[in-house]
């Protein structure tokens, strides 16, 4: 009789293309046991019930006045909740109406398909209940209107779709008219129980069973065993012959794989995208060198104490800006400008050191203007300035152009040798590793540990030649290996 | 069905312009609408929101249709997902007893005063029709006065097709709508812009944002247009073609009349209802100064969720400028605090003392740490009065933040 009644329904969850929640096998199984149908979609609602029930997806129906979707605002409801129908689920807005989105159905929220602040469709899922298999599959959009069966009615020419009461219409959900329907009981004969006076189903099986007092009672035999409905017994007896075997639906679980997103490059991801394309018609040449930097590592340790009293924490990069700045002032040709047919050379005056930076926003290079007239401090406190600004996005248009050398500290987050791309019109740009410590051989073949930092350079192989930037580089180093000796070239 | 036919037929018969006249003809005969005008009497805001939605709650709209007409003494009325502190100032409007309310409706913000008229129109969901209303009032004002009214696509009313003179918001349930809009006839407009106006900065939100637009007086154009005229062509308008016509004046004070309105009187005054149900937002902000010649940024980011603070983050560049425990114990501090001036400055006070017995807050700390405090203080926009830009490179608010340092009264 059960696999029966399943069968039937069976044919009319696939007839109306309904999401399916069990194999007929695990209920067959379940059915002795008395227990219920293990849902594969949302292992959280096992609950005990005897029946077979079934996930209904409620469509976000038609607002009105040609609106195709809403934004979710706020959910009244979570997953696992139980509602019954006509509460609340969740508030949306569109276009300065806030509508609540009430239920059709009663039963188990399984599923929120949209989160708050989504855009919702019309027409579309906008959750999906758990119900039990009375609920008429027919009617899936949720309409405000519980009014509206009356107009739906005009296509059904059964009498029990409308009915008058003394004066007023019942009140009774599909389901329970089927139900009515299927037992032949006169809803007008059936007192409502429900919100506003409606007839629930329990309110028809009580009357069946002969329960309801004060209403003229047809006493209808109870139907045959096939097509009784929940009996006030919870358990579901096995037929005695064995039924005509159904077969069960493939489930594919989903696979919890990722998924391909795709979005527009934008804002100054692009920018760089332009830029580096732009690059690639440079002959670059790259030139990489060791610097070893342990007399710098000490005076730093005997000026940082001094350097905080001004308030300023002493880091490298203010030196090797002004290391860069004084070396070009012997090779002025890397700090020059080539134009875009490259028929002229401009050797600019002031020394703009960039300084590449990795901002959230993408990789900007903002630049320290006139370093050759800077002091070390100065430009320290410049550099914390455009920290700032990177930092909290704010980097003008003055302090991004008008860049004539480029350095780039990619050390600071690792790595040692690097080849950078020259950032078109400047023709030359340096790259600093991670200062380590290795060991290393000094004069007298003792092995000393020495702070090691890498340098990559590259230059634009049309105007530099390779000698320029080994000797520049060479200079820059000289600088850095013995910082007392650029006393003698500090402007 | 039947209809459908005789319109198909008779267009044939007929011709197009006279089948429109016969489908108007049919509605308004379909129109059996009980329909009823109330005026209410109470010039407090909560009080005819109260009213508004116990009539929406309590009335069987299968029978009739409502026009609920009101003004209210000052106050800013802002929409079910908006942002209060975004939206208008919220600081000025407590100082002078600005009310501020948060409607069950969606849409914008709009400042309301005694020269501004509410329009509530309250039916079933069949009949719900925005444009069908607004060109009922400005059909009833125009046959008046002669006065050039237009509807715009947003369903904003235009006088001179330029100057806003209404805003419409609408909520629609199961099986029952309203749709309410404001019609500025006599309103301060000077206050009007002041006050939707807000000090907040830096701020992302995802909540609804109002769109300005500017505005002007009927009574600009018609001097003599007040409350009660305009209530009577109004309702007159609404009335005709129908059976009845019931204008009644209420009180929505009237308990009898309206039992349990109280309910909905104490939800829309809760603050949690007004502030609380403000989608999360956060703001950010950065200040600089200068101590000990040295230039100094701070960087104050923080997020409001349900009314209070959460994830006080601050940053300060170079970072020896300020101990990280003082930030720490102010992160801690702050956490959960309820977003209004008084909680605020109570817990910084607190943290402030607690700063003091750590020895945190010291002689040479202590103007960091003050104008720290004050940089919070700035960033939440709460203190009344005006503020200078906001720009962190404008030396003018350097100086007044050193101004205010030695009124601190911390």
């Amino acid at each position: 009789m059960a696999a029966r009644r399943i069968s039937k329904n069976w044919i009319k969850l696939t007839k109306y293309n309904q999401v399916k929640t069990a194999s007929i096998s695990i209920l067959k199984r379940n059915i002795s046991n008395k227990l219920t149908v293990p849902l594969f979609r949302n292992a959280r609602s096992i609950h005990i019930s005897p029946c077979l029930n079934e996930i209904v997806q409620f469509n976000l129906s038609d607002i009105g006045e040609g609106i195709r979707e809403v934004q979710i605002k706020e959910w009244y409801v979570n997953v696992g909740d139980t509602i019954s129908q006509f509460d609340s689920l969740c508030e949306v807005q569109s276009d300065k109406a806030s509508v609540t989105i009430t239920s059709r159905f009663d039963g188990v929220v399984s599923k929120l398909c949209y989160d708050v602040d989504d855009i919702a469709l019309v027409g579309k899922p906008l959750v999906e209940i758990e119900t039990d298999s009375s609920t008429d599959t027919d009617k899936l959009e949720g309409k405000y209107d519980e009014s509206s069966s009356s107009s739906s009615s005009s296509s059904d020419s059964e009498s029990y779709m409308e009915q008058r009461l003394r004066g007023h219409k019942t009140l009774a959900t599909p389901a329970v008219r089927k139900i009515s329907k299927e037992n032949k009981v006169r809803l007008s004969d059936v007192k409502g129980t429900g919100r506003d006076g409606r007839i629930l189903k329990e309110d028809i099986l009580n009357f069946i069973a002969g329960k309801q007092p004060g209403v003229t009672q047809e006493i209808t035999p109870p139907a045959p065993a096939v097509s009784q409905p929940i009996a006030s017994s919870p358990v579901v007896q096995q037929p005695a012959t064995t039924p005509t075997p159904v077969i069960p639906p493939k489930i594919t679980p989903q696979p919890v794989l990722g998924e391909d997103t795709t979005e527009r490059i934008k804002g100054i991801r692009k920018a760089m995208v332009k830029t580096m394309t732009a690059a690639q018609t440079i002959p670059p040449f790259g030139y990489y060198d060791e610097i070893d930097l342990t007399e710098l590592v000490r005076f730093r340790e005997m000026i940082k104490q001094q350097a905080l009293q001004r308030g300023v924490k002493f880091s490298y990069m203010p030196v090797f800006i002004k290391a860069v700045s004084m070396a070009l002032r012997e090779y002025p040709i890397l700090n020059s400008s080539v134009d875009e047919k490259v028929e002229n050379i401009t050797y600019k005056a002031s020394h703009n050191i960039g300084l590449a930076m990795d901002t959230k926003d993408g990789l900007l290079v903002p630049n320290i203007k006139n370093v050759q007239s800077l002091s070390i401090y100065e430009i320290a406190s410049e550099l914390n300035r455009l920290h700032a600004l990177g930092l909290a996005g704010k980097l003008g248009t003055d302090d991004l152009t008008g860049g004539t050398f480029s350095l780039s500290n990619i050390g600071s987050i690792g790595g040692t040798y690097a080849r950078p791309v020259i950032l078109p019109p400047e023709v030359a740009i340096g790259a600093l590793g991670k200062i380590q410590a290795l060991p290393r051989f000094d004069d007298e073949d003792n092995l000393v540990k020495r702070y090691i930092m890498q340098v990559s350079w590259s230059a634009d192989h049309r105007v530099i030649e390779g000698a320029t930037m080994a000797r520049f580089s060479n200079l820059w180093k000289s600088y850095l290996e013995n910082p007392t000796s650029m006393i003698l070239d500090l402007k | 069905m039947k209809i459908i036919n005789l319109v198909k037929s008779s267009r044939r018969l007929l011709g197009r312009s006279s089948v429109i006249n016969l489908c108007r003809h049919i509605a308004s005969q379909g129109n059996t609408q009980h329909h009823k005008v109330l005026v209410s009497k109470s010039l407090n805001i909560y009080e005819n929101l109260a009213l508004e939605d116990w009539l929406y709650e309590n009335t069987d709209f299968n029978k009739e249709t409502i026009l609920l007409l009101w003004h209210n003494s000052p106050c800013v009325v802002f929409g079910r997902h908006q942002n209060p502190w975004i939206e208008c100032n919220v600081p000025y409007c407590e100082k002078f007893g600005v009310d501020l309310v948060r409607r069950k409706s969606g849409g914008g913000t709009v400042y309301h005063d005694e020269g501004n008229l509410n329009c509530s129109f309250m039916m079933k969901q069949s009949l719900y029709n925005r444009r069908r209303n607004l060109q009922l009032v400005v059909d009833a004002l125009t046959y008046k006065w002669n006065t050039p009214l237009s509807i715009n696509d947003r369903d904003d009313i235009l006088l001179l097709d330029k100057y806003k003179i209404s805003g419409t918001a609408s909520k629609l349930g199961r099986n029952k709508t309203y749709h309410h809009f404001t019609l500025l006839y006599n309103v301060d407009t000077l206050r009007l812009k002041s006050i939707l106006h807000s000090n907040l900065d830096g701020t992302i939100s995802n909540a609804t944002r109002s769109i300005p637009a500017p505005v002007m007086n009927l009574v600009d154009l018609v001097p003599d247009i007040d409350f009660s005229s305009l209530v009577n062509v109004i309702s007159e308008r609404f009335v005709e073609d129908t059976e009845s016509s019931v204008v009644e004046y209420v009180d929505p004070a009237d308990k009898s009349a309206f039992p349990g309105i109280n309910k909905h009187l104490a939800e829309l005054k809760a603050w949690n209802w007004i502030f609380a149900k403000t989608p999360p937002f956060s703001i950010s902000r950065t200040f600089q100064n200068e101590f000990s010649r040295t230039i100094t940024f701070l960087e104050v980011s923080l997020d409001v969720t349900k009314g209070k603070i959460h994830n006080l983050d601050l940053k300060v560049t170079p970072p020896t400028m300020i101990d990280s425990k003082v930030f720490i114990a102010l992160s801690v501090g702050m956490e959960e605090t309820q977003f209004t001036l008084n909680e605020i400055s109570k817990k910084l006070s607190s943290v402030k003392m607690e700063w003091i017995t750590s020895r945190l807050y010291t002689v040479e700390t202590h103007a960091i740490l003050d104008w720290t405090l004050l940089c919070i203080i700035e960033t939440v926009a709460l203190h009344h009065g005006r503020t200078p830009s906001q720009n962190t490179d404008n030396n003018s608010e350097k100086t007044y933040l050193n101004n205010n340092e030695s009124q601190a009264t911390w």
